[in-house]
């Protein structure tokens, strides 16, 4: 995927999704309307840079302001990617393709309180924030919807929130009203189901006849009088709609971007007065002292253990497969020594804080130590891994070098590529798979070289190698490179 | 289907925690101790948290909670979700188990928040999958966070905390214990309840037709009478005592078949005699006792004078087939139930008494349930015989024969019994609340009978397994 560079291209083009190929990497689109906009307001303060735009149209979108919304998605398309392609482990276990994930991401950022309910402008930047935030979310939503598949209709209204009815009816543009006697009924449902389950079978057993009449009576005894009665048989049918809903809306959603777009212009808000520093500026030097601290920490762990956090956080290895090298019999035990190994590093991290930053420590503070704490590890556990490719492809061939750039930065098709070289395009693809090959046996070796040659149980390794190529030379530094051949002008 | 190790492959910031199909079966026939639906479910739902929680928690987080008032948890589940822990003698935590599948908010009920002596420093948000047979730790909260940041629901009577505020990391649970402080938000005292006031209370929230009496009542009213431990117990009991008749017509409810209030299908032990000569772990027994008038009177002398539990465990089975009534053996024997601390010495005389004066209610009482041909053909009965020993505990005794024209158990039928969990297996096993494995018996070659005997205290509950290759019977048994 091309890095976007032009500020008004962050926020007016979209990724173009093959779904038939479950390609993602097909280039940037316009909407023309959301182009027009931000044009209009780069016009109104060409100073202004873009984290500025961001916080500004996250606050608009969050007052539904039109088209607010949409520059937001936009804007957030670049962190959808990119947390779908780390967390694409994840899609084997639940049997999901690539588009249909990056489309229920795409559902998320076009719903900004989802993702930014908590959101403190001044203390994260949109994108930061948002990677956290989505990465949760994702998570949350592929375990609900499969958990959801396996309950029978009386066990999902039973793991039925309140809040999820709400959102449900919402969705279906119920009015308050309407909700809050839905919400009543599930109560009732709730408090006078009588859960009976056959021997030997975990499902529930839908609701007789006289919990129906027990749930219609209570219902109907604290109902608002504004409506009516209830009979069982209308309490079955409600029931019946609700799970229907539900599992209506646990289906892969496919985001039209034509969905997102309202009608009319918007005129540029009066905007805040966000600190003249840049937040890019506070960031990096709030960065430069964590990278400090963690790396200090780090260095005072055994190499083992560095190790192990390299390839689980860098390399996304399963810790099933770092069992033998570990030394331990069973995957739990290794999980608790990994969570006793960060609760360490919490407590150093910790007592630095306290000390250094003159913070009062409480649980939510602590928090988000961890959560600094678990970014660190991330890109620091892949480190060595880039240091690795980076030395490798600064040593590759100057033409098949050039080659990367090409295809993976400039995002230029194949066709495009073989047009302006000597080469075909089944001959580029032959050595784009010989340099692929290469760079995963480099990482293979640089493995069993830290592993001490125990990786043959390690399964997980060589799609996690695979995977972390492929995301490497997208990101690699070439990327930012425009080509000298014809492309679209991003 | 998703293990456990691939939920926490693939979710590796959550606690995942499974349970098995018998600690499932068991926590649903204890939820059946409840007066209505609301507090069976609650029941069910907290008795499978806390009995994979508490493990989880030793195990992941090194911790070592313990149930603050562990006798009185029906007390609570009756009315209220939710368990406290004692972690040390500064800390403890919550358990609120949840069945929705969502964790957009963590409810809590406003008792645990509220009740001065009830809060705790930190709320776990357990999801619970009774289905699937696992749950999750998804998160905690603090006390602070629930009275600072959280939205009261009225209706529901709970606080309502959004998961952007929910910790997820449990890590930080153990870390904050170490540095931070309490984490307690002041909570004013209750008001005073007078006893008049809670009495007329409990005989309101008593009745059948309340069916949630948290709601029932003003909050602080209902908070200063549930505080109150006796008041709480006094609630639970009535509210139960309208279907212990209905308990007593489902459950096998041990200190109730003392007053001859045992279900049914369990018949009186001396419908089903056995022959004199019994055959136990391979050995024949003679069962023929001590019939020499001087013999029987040396044995009584053995039992009122000695000061020996194995010359009175000897004398008592040396006694069994004295003629039935002798009234200075019955006497002695009567004496020596109420005197031994040994459980082998006290079945020892209880078995001798069955005999010689079954309807002495120092002997306890003996029941037997035929189980049929539920076991691919074995036709086994198990008796149960329970005996009172004072201060609400009693001691029980399980023993498992071959019927009908099988002299023999088949080699490898097994009794098992869990006090809180059954094994599948046929193996007589006793598990402590947490499903620790107890006691086990299995039959070998040439037994009539294989048996295990164990002491409780009243409310205890225990389930007893019968197995034979893939086939299991399950009873549940409530002290």
């Amino acid at each position: 995927m091309q890095k976007r560079t032009d500020l008004v291209a962050k926020f007016s083009t979209f990724l173009e999704v093959d779904d038939a190929k479950d390609s993602l990497d097909l280039g940037w689109y316009y909407v023309p309307k959301l182009k027009h906009n931000m044009r209009q307001r780069r016009e109104s303060d060409r100073t202004a840079k873009e984290e500025y735009w961001a916080k500004v149209i996250l606050r608009e979108a969050l007052a539904s302001a039109p088209l607010a919304k949409e520059h937001l998605a936009a804007y957030l398309e670049e962190t959808a990617y990119w947390t779908v392609m780390k967390m694409r482990y994840k899609l084997e276990g639940y049997q999901l393709r690539k588009v249909d994930f990056f489309c229920m991401a795409r559902e998320a950022t076009s719903q900004p309180l989802q993702l930014f309910g908590r959101y403190d402008d001044a203390k994260s930047g949109v994108k930061t924030f948002a990677e956290k935030t989505l990465e949760d979310y994702l998570s949350e939503q592929l375990f609900k919807g499969r958990e959801r598949d396996k309950y029978s209709p009386t066990g999902l209204l039973r793991s039925l929130s309140y809040l999820e009815l709400e959102k449900t009816l919402k969705k279906r543009r119920f009015s308050p009203e309407n909700i809050q006697a839905y919400r009543l009924l599930l109560k009732c449902f709730k408090e006078k189901y009588v859960p009976t389950k056959k021997s030997g079978s975990r499902a529930l057993q839908p609701p007789d006849s006289c919990q129906l009449q027990a749930i219609a009576l209570y219902y109907n005894q604290w109902r608002s009088p504004d409506f009516p009665d209830l009979t069982p048989e209308q309490v079955q049918e409600c029931l019946n709609n609700f799970v229907s809903w539900v599992r209506g809306d646990a289906k892969v959603y496919f985001l039209s971007l034509e969905e997102l777009l309202t009608k009319g212009e918007e005129k540029p808000s009066d905007s805040p007065d966000f600190s003249q520093v840049s937040e890019d500026e506070q960031e990096r030097g709030q960065e430069q002292e964590l990278n400090q601290i963690l790396s200090q920490l780090f260095e005072e762990l055994t190499p083992q253990i560095k190790t192990l956090l390299e390839l689980v956080y860098g390399l996304n290895i399963n810790q099933g497969d770092l069992c033998n090298f570990m030394g331990f019999e069973q995957q739990p035990k290794l999980s608790r020594f990994l969570t006793k190994t960060k609760r360490n590093l919490l407590t150093k991290f910790a007592e630095y804080a306290k000390k250094n930053w003159e913070i009062n420590l409480s649980s939510p503070e602590l928090n988000k130590l961890v959560k600094l704490i678990n970014i660190w590890l991330e890109k620091h556990g892949s480190l060595r891994f880039h240091d690795l490719l980076n030395a490798k492809l600064g040593a590759l061939d100057a033409d098949d070098f050039r080659l990367l750039k090409l295809i993976y930065g400039c995002q230029l098709s194949l066709a495009d590529v073989s047009e302006n070289s000597q080469l075909s395009q089944d001959e580029i693809k032959a050595r784009i798979k010989q340099i692929e090959v290469t760079l995963q046996d480099t990482l293979k070796s640089e493995v069993e070289t830290l592993c001490s040659g125990g990786t043959e149980e390690m399964r997980s390794l060589d799609k996690r190698v695979v995977d972390f190529v492929e995301v490497y030379l997208q990101q690699a530094p070439y990327a930012v490179w425009e080509s000298k051949l014809k492309k679209p002008d991003l | 289907m998703f293990t456990i190790e691939d939920l926490t492959e693939l979710h590796p910031d959550r606690l995942w925690l499974s349970f098995s199909e018998e600690q499932r079966e068991i926590a649903w026939q204890y939820s059946r101790l409840f007066s209505h639906a609301y507090s069976q479910w609650n029941g069910y739902l907290n008795r499978l948290a806390i009995n994979a929680v508490i493990p989880g928690l030793q195990e992941e987080l090194d911790l070592n909670p313990t149930i603050w008032q562990p006798n009185s948890l029906p007390s609570f589940w009756e009315n209220v979700n939710g368990t406290r822990l004692l972690i040390n003698d500064n800390y403890s935590v919550v358990i609120i188990p949840s069945e929705t599948v969502d964790t957009e908010e963590f409810r809590v009920p406003q008792e645990w928040v509220d009740i001065p002596s009830w809060v705790a420093n930190y709320y776990l948000a357990v999801q619970v999958y009774p289905e699937a047979g696992y749950l999750q730790v998804w998160g905690y909260a603090t006390h602070q966070q629930l009275k600072n940041q959280a939205v009261y629901d009225e209706f529901e009577r709970v606080y309502v905390l959004p998961k952007a505020d929910i910790i997820d990391d449990l890590n930080v649970m153990v870390v904050a214990q170490e540095l931070c402080d309490t984490e307690i938000a002041f909570v004013s005292p209750l008001p005073p309840l007078y006893q008049n006031q809670a009495e007329r209370w409990l005989e309101q929230l008593s009745s059948n037709t309340v069916e949630n009496p948290r709601l029932a009542m003003p909050f602080y009213q209902w908070a200063a009478l549930i505080a109150n431990d006796k008041w709480r117990e006094e609630l639970y009991q009535r509210r139960c005592d309208r279907l212990s008749t209905q308990i007593r017509q489902s459950f096998n409810y041990l200190s109730q078949w003392l007053a001859d209030l045992a279900l049914p299908e369990w018949q009186d032990f001396r419908g089903l005699w056995r022959p004199r000569q019994m055959e136990y772990r391979g050995k024949r027994v003679d069962l023929r006792g001590e019939t020499n008038r001087e013999r029987v009177a040396y044995w009584v002398d053995v039992i009122l004078g000695k000061n020996s539990e194995e010359l009175w465990k000897t004398s008592a089975q040396s006694l069994r087939y004295t003629t039935p009534g002798n009234p200075r053996v019955i006497e002695a024997l009567v004496n020596l139930l109420a005197k031994t601390t040994e459980e082998e010495t006290r079945w020892a005389a209880a078995e001798t008494l069955w005999l010689l004066d079954p309807e002495n209610p120092a002997a306890g009482i003996r029941k037997v349930k035929d189980l049929g041909m539920e076991i691919t053909g074995e036709l086994l009965s198990l008796m149960v015989a329970v005996l009172p020993k004072g201060a609400n505990r009693f001691a029980v005794f399980l023993r498992l024969y071959a019927m009908g024209e099988r002299e023999f158990l088949s080699p490898g039928v097994q009794l098992r019994v869990w006090r809180e969990f059954l094994s599948p297996g046929v193996q007589l096993r006793v598990w402590d609340e947490m499903g620790t494995l107890f006691d086990s018996a299995t039959a070998r070659e040439r037994d009539n009978y294989i048996q295990i005997k164990l002491s409780g205290n009243l409310g205890e509950w225990l389930n007893v397994e019968v197995k034979w290759g893939e086939n299991s019977i399950m009873e549940g048994f409530l002290i």
